[in-house]
């Protein structure tokens, strides 16, 4: 004969009280819909350790995969789209934010430093007028029309073919002079993609840079 | 008054409500898909406490049925309580327990799932290093403070905070951020490109040249909705508090691709709408990728990533094989072979954070084990009394 071991008021009262949990608990907010607050460190992640170590294999009675080795390793930090001028050695790669293909940073003396950075977008972003007038905003100079862009636009040979090339000078409100007052960009319009080579930072070492940013710039090809 | 609620929690009348309310919620469910898409639908009838009604436009929202976790909450408590009443000792009955406690246990492991799991992204190129993964749909308005040389401060507010023209105060922001437009999906278009008349919603940012059209939510499985806001940056005075003139108007897009930048009391920051991050301890590095198709087919036979997982933590640095069925399995996080870029230089890869993954295994080997139990009790005692009766 079985044995009733919970009955009455006692049992009745935790149940329910245990129900109104479970249903508090189906109000939760989920973390993904609460603002979040973090550090993100700017160094570059570890660099995976030189593979030494055979590539992880298959279990013995599965089909192989793929061929050939383990590949060298990898940066942690791409250094772009293949340019046949060897990069600067002062030129510090950063890590990849998006979009960015490559992404350098040059320090100069007392604090200054500039930054360099390639981004490809589609095809329809290469609006020169649109884009000179954006980057003339961020360093709150007024925006140009149509008739002023030949006088601004240099034309930068280069493989790439047609390369869009600006200098731009300004320091935007409460901007840092260390940081910012000039931008040096090329736009390299293509039917896959348009290529935004761009350096910003400081005036006196984005002009000390301009040589070496020109010579990366015309080393890309298509 | 407490024990009327307990006669109606307990109640078996209940549970064939929830299962019928079950059957309409999914077949009406089913029937949404068509104009708000399985992920909407998901979050709107099953991922709710009501379904409400109307969806969206109207200021006013009346809850008009029971949602997924209402149902399913009701229903847990229902079979717990059912069977504290109606439970009664002995070892005949066991398998009936052990069932109910296996039921009991893949009901609250749905719960568990549902409130916290978190499906993700991760999308390498060769050599990659990412040490986040990112949200296929959810999108998050960053606001990075990027003045310290050492690291990025980042505020992520989520999706769910911009709509309905919201204004965001955080403690860690010295500005309000008022949304003035919000796009569930959108297209942009430079100024010069449409006769529409429309004019740029934001007078800051490369957003000072571009349209905004407003399109409908995309439904289909494969597709992405773009979502765009245009946001006003508002200081606010550390003293009083008030609100100083604004900043300006930014128009920020998941279609804008880079961060915008601006600078407020000595303080550089950028903001971007981009794909919900998930920030891990570790970071793993894409060696290879290999697609392999049968001979002279374009069949595929296999396709795997070789990655290596680094966690300065825990000293951990190896190389890992990452294959259909064959997840890495890390702090809690299952990466999967999802897909992989058209031209095969990059590797996706499915992040999967599940507390409860656990839940339905132990679930069902109970209610087995249960099954087993009350069959071989009963096939026993009929055995029993057959031999009895030849006797």
């Amino acid at each position: 004969m079985g044995v009733r071991v919970r009955s009455g008021i006692c049992g009745s009262t935790s149940v329910v009280a245990f129900g109104a949990c479970i249903l508090l608990l189906t109000g939760c907010e989920r973390e993904d819909e609460q603002i979040k607050v973090y550090r993100v460190a700017k160094a570059p992640l570890q660099n995976p350790a030189s593979l030494q170590t055979p590539a992880p294999s298959m279990p013995p009675n599965h089909p192989p995969v793929g061929g050939g080795t383990s590949p060298a390793a990898a940066p942690a930090v791409a250094t772009g789209p293949s340019s046949n001028v060897p990069l600067p050695p002062h030129w510090e790669p950063q890590p990849l934010a998006q979009m960015r293909q490559a992404s350098f940073l040059v320090r100069g003396e007392n604090g200054t430093m500039v930054d360099i950075s390639l981004v490809t977008l589609g095809a329809s972003s290469g609006d020169v007028l649109a884009n000179v007038n954006r980057w003339r905003g961020q360093l709150g100079q007024p925006a140009i029309t149509a008739d002023d862009l030949p006088r601004v636009v240099q034309h930068l040979p280069s493989e790439l073919g047609h390369v869009a090339l600006v200098d731009i000078e300004g320091t935007p409100e409460q901007g840092d002079p260390n940081k910012d007052g000039r931008i040096i960009a090329a736009i390299a319009p293509a039917e896959s993609g348009t290529g935004f080579f761009k350096l910003r930072g400081n005036a006196a070492l984005a002009g000390a840079e301009k040589e070496n940013f020109l010579k990366w710039v015309s080393g890309f090809r298509k | 008054m407490i024990r009327k609620a307990f006669d109606v929690i307990t109640s078996l009348k209940l549970t064939i409500a929830c299962l019928a309310g079950a059957m309409v919620l999914i077949f009406a469910g089913t029937l949404a898909q068509v104009h708000l898409g399985i992920h909407e639908v998901q979050q709107r009838y099953f991922q709710s406490f009501f379904v409400w009604w109307p969806p969206e436009g109207s200021r006013f929202r009346l809850p008009v049925f029971p949602g997924g976790h209402l149902i399913g909450a009701v229903l847990l408590v229902n079979l717990i309580a059912a069977h504290a009443r109606r439970f009664r000792w002995g070892w005949g009955k066991l398998g009936i327990h052990l069932i109910h406690a296996g039921l009991i246990i893949m009901l609250a492991g749905g719960l568990l799932t549902d409130l916290f799991s978190v499906e993700s992204y991760l999308r390498l190129a060769h050599g990659d290093t990412k040490n986040y993964s990112e949200h296929a749909r959810l999108m998050e308005l960053a606001v990075i403070d990027t003045t310290n040389p050492e690291f990025d401060q980042v505020t992520a507010i989520p999706e769910a905070s911009l709509r309905g023209k919201r204004e965001i105060a955080h403690k860690s922001l010295p500005f309000r951020i008022v949304v003035k437009n919000f796009f569930q999906n959108s297209r942009l278009q430079m100024q010069g490109q449409t006769r529409t008349g429309a004019r740029p919603l934001a007078n800051q940012g490369p957003g000072a040249q571009v349209i905004v059209e407003a399109l409908p939510r995309a439904t289909g499985i494969d597709e992405r909705n773009v979502v765009s806001a245009v946001a006003e940056i508002v200081p606010i005075d550390p003293a009083s508090g008030a609100p100083q003139p604004a900043l300006g108007t930014w128009l920020v897009s998941d279609a804008l691709g880079a961060e915008q930048g601006f600078s407020y009391a000595g303080r550089t920051w950028q903001i971007a709408i981009r794909p919900a991050r998930y920030y891990k301890p570790y970071s793993v590095t894409l060696q290879k990728f290999t697609h392999d198709r049968y001979a002279g087919t374009d069949i595929p036979k296999n396709f795997s990533s070789h990655v290596t997982l680094i966690d300065p933590e825990r000293a951990v640095n190896r190389d890992v094989l990452i294959y259909m069925n064959h997840p890495l399995r890390y702090r809690g996080d299952t990466f999967y072979q999802s897909g992989f870029q058209k031209d095969e230089q990059a590797t996706i890869l499915q992040v999967v954070h599940n507390p409860g993954i656990i839940a339905p295994y132990i679930a069902c080997v109970i209610v087995a084990a249960g099954l087993l139990l009350q069959f071989g009790y009963h096939l026993f005692g009929f055995s029993r009394r057959r031999k009895a009766a030849v006797a």
